[in-house]
């Protein structure tokens, strides 16, 4: 039964993979236009390093240099190594615009118009504004250059087929961008704008369909098969208040790791609370908390 | 005679209910999975009584001390003596790799140890009290109504990952300069050898 329905999936696979090859031959590539008048290296740093571009594009285990990347993420759909994302003209993005920055890191397309697979989070970058991008550009200029080729993809068929990507971001992406409550406080805003946007929570914590995209529906009530095989827990406000957290204990444990029972985030959440959260502001994580627990 | 069959009663049903407690704790835990599931329990309480003492900024040396001292007596030889090769058995959370990687579990044990002892000599906590003083003056993320200069005491170098120091010091570039022992800086040290060892050696809850 399990056999069957794998087999029926995949055909589903390779029928949407075929379709789109033919739907969605290349990707759009209307010029851009960004303000760059703002440039502040050092907020760049601080969107650099929450929203995971430092984590993601260092590997730190195997001794690699800053954003040179070379991590790998392992998924169902196959394994993804990190690029290096230094400012090396050759193998980093040196040869850059700030233009084709921000098509990547909004769009999910590449330079040469070719689509990035969603194992690089771009769909929760949509919510980036000019001056956002401008920052993580001139940010990543003070990144020493690192001359080193980045690792292809290991992914098996039919998920090589890159083409596809275009009708899955069809089908997916929401493009819209960042949307204020404006019944809400402006410390809920920042922190969705944080935890849906930046932090990209969802991308562990809300479960994916067949086809690896996020169930809006059922945004942050935990995803119980993560495409690395894990499993992570709802952090819904109903679900988070069930289980006694407050913004006090929501705080702690995204500064420090401590729960509150005075244990120790393991799994992958160590790593996100390491490279990422630890280096939250006060003042957002208090927003964090806020939006997480929908409180004023 | 009787004296002596009294005070043994009562101290084997202490060590019952003592045995009981222990076992209702941590889910029916037997032998040494109970044993140092309980230890962890300890160390995590004594975690729990720094964390609260950050949080309220009131540095409290008893508390501190009390934590070292427990801290130090449940890591290092003794969390180590306790891990015989394949005692995975439940309600344990101990993953098999750490009998593949025993040299780096042993590692951070001891190093969890040395910690407790850097903690116990410890007697500030300006580090953290310098994170929290700079609430006020934190920008937001995204929005309208900042000034150019909210982002300055951020460093643009440990955030990039481009040079390394305890993540406390991050934003303490205009406000005090912490020393290098303080108990904030000891406490980081041990959260990130714990959070460590968890994400490598401990199943997901």
């Amino acid at each position: 039964m399990i056999r069957l329905f794998f087999v029926s999936w995949s055909g589903v696979v390779l029928a949407v993979f075929a379709l789109a090859a033919f739907a969605w031959p290349t990707a759009e590539l209307e010029p851009l236009e960004v303000a760059d008048s703002y440039f502040n290296v050092k907020r760049g740093a601080y969107l650099a390093r929450i929203s995971g571009c430092v984590a993601c594009h260092t590997n730190e285990d195997g001794g690699g240099q800053p954003l040179a990347g070379g991590v790998a993420l392992e998924t169902k759909f196959g394994t993804f190594f990190s690029p290096n994302i230094t400012p090396d003209p050759e193998f980093g993005i040196g040869d850059w615009s700030l233009e084709k920055f921000a098509r990547a890191l909004r769009q999910g397309i590449s330079p040469d118009g070719s689509h990035y697979y969603p194992a690089f989070p771009y769909p929760f970058y949509t919510s980036l504004n000019d001056r956002d991008i401008s920052d993580l550009w001139a940010a990543i200029q003070i990144v020493p250059p690192v001359a080193v080729q980045s690792k292809p993809h290991d992914v098996g068929f039919p998920f090589n087929i890159r083409t596809g990507l275009g009708l899955w971001k069809g089908i997916y992406l929401d493009d819209k961008g960042f949307v204020a409550d404006k019944t809400k406080s402006t410390s809920w805003n920042r922190g969705k704008f944080i935890v849906e946007g930046l932090a990209h929570c969802g991308a562990c914590h809300t479960p994916r369909n067949f086809a690896g995209a996020r169930i809006a529906s059922q945004a942050l009530t935990g995803d119980p098969a993560m495409l690395d095989g894990g499993a992570s827990p709802a952090i819904d406000p109903d679900s988070l208040r069930r289980k006694g957290w407050t913004k006090e204990t929501l705080r702690t444990a995204l500064k420090t790791g401590v729960l509150p029972d005075g244990d120790i985030f393991g799994g992958s959440m160590a790593e996100v609370v390491r490279h990422g959260t630890a280096y939250l502001l006060p003042m957002h994580l208090d927003d964090l908390a806020t939006f997480l627990l929908d409180e004023s | 005679m009787r004296q002596k069959t009294v005070i043994f009663c009562a101290a084997a049903v202490f060590v019952f209910c003592a045995a009981a407690g222990a076992v209702l704790a941590h889910g029916n835990a037997t032998g040494i999975v109970a044993e140092r599931m309980h230890g962890m329990m300890l160390m995590a309480r004594s975690i729990k009584s720094l964390s609260a003492m950050f949080d309220t900024g009131n540095f409290d040396p008893a508390t501190v001390n009390e934590a070292a001292a427990t801290i130090e007596r449940h890591a290092g030889e003794t969390m180590i003596s306790l891990f015989p090769e394949g005692s995975t058995e439940a309600p344990s959370e101990a993953m098999p790799e750490i009998w593949k990687n025993w040299q780096e579990f042993s590692q951070l044990a001891l190093k969890l140890r040395a910690l407790a002892g850097d903690l116990a000599k410890s007697t500030d906590a300006t580090d953290e009290n310098a994170v929290r003083s700079t609430s006020q003056q934190a920008a937001p993320v995204s929005g309208v109504g900042e000034s150019s200069d909210m982002w300055a005491a951020l460093d643009e170098h440990v955030l990039l990952g481009l040079e390394t120091k305890p993540r406390a010091e991050v934003v303490s570039a205009q406000t005090v300069q912490p020393t290098t022992a303080s108990a904030g800086n000891v406490f980081v040290e041990i959260t990130k050898t714990c959070a460590g060892c968890h994400a490598q050696f401990r199943r997901s809850k």
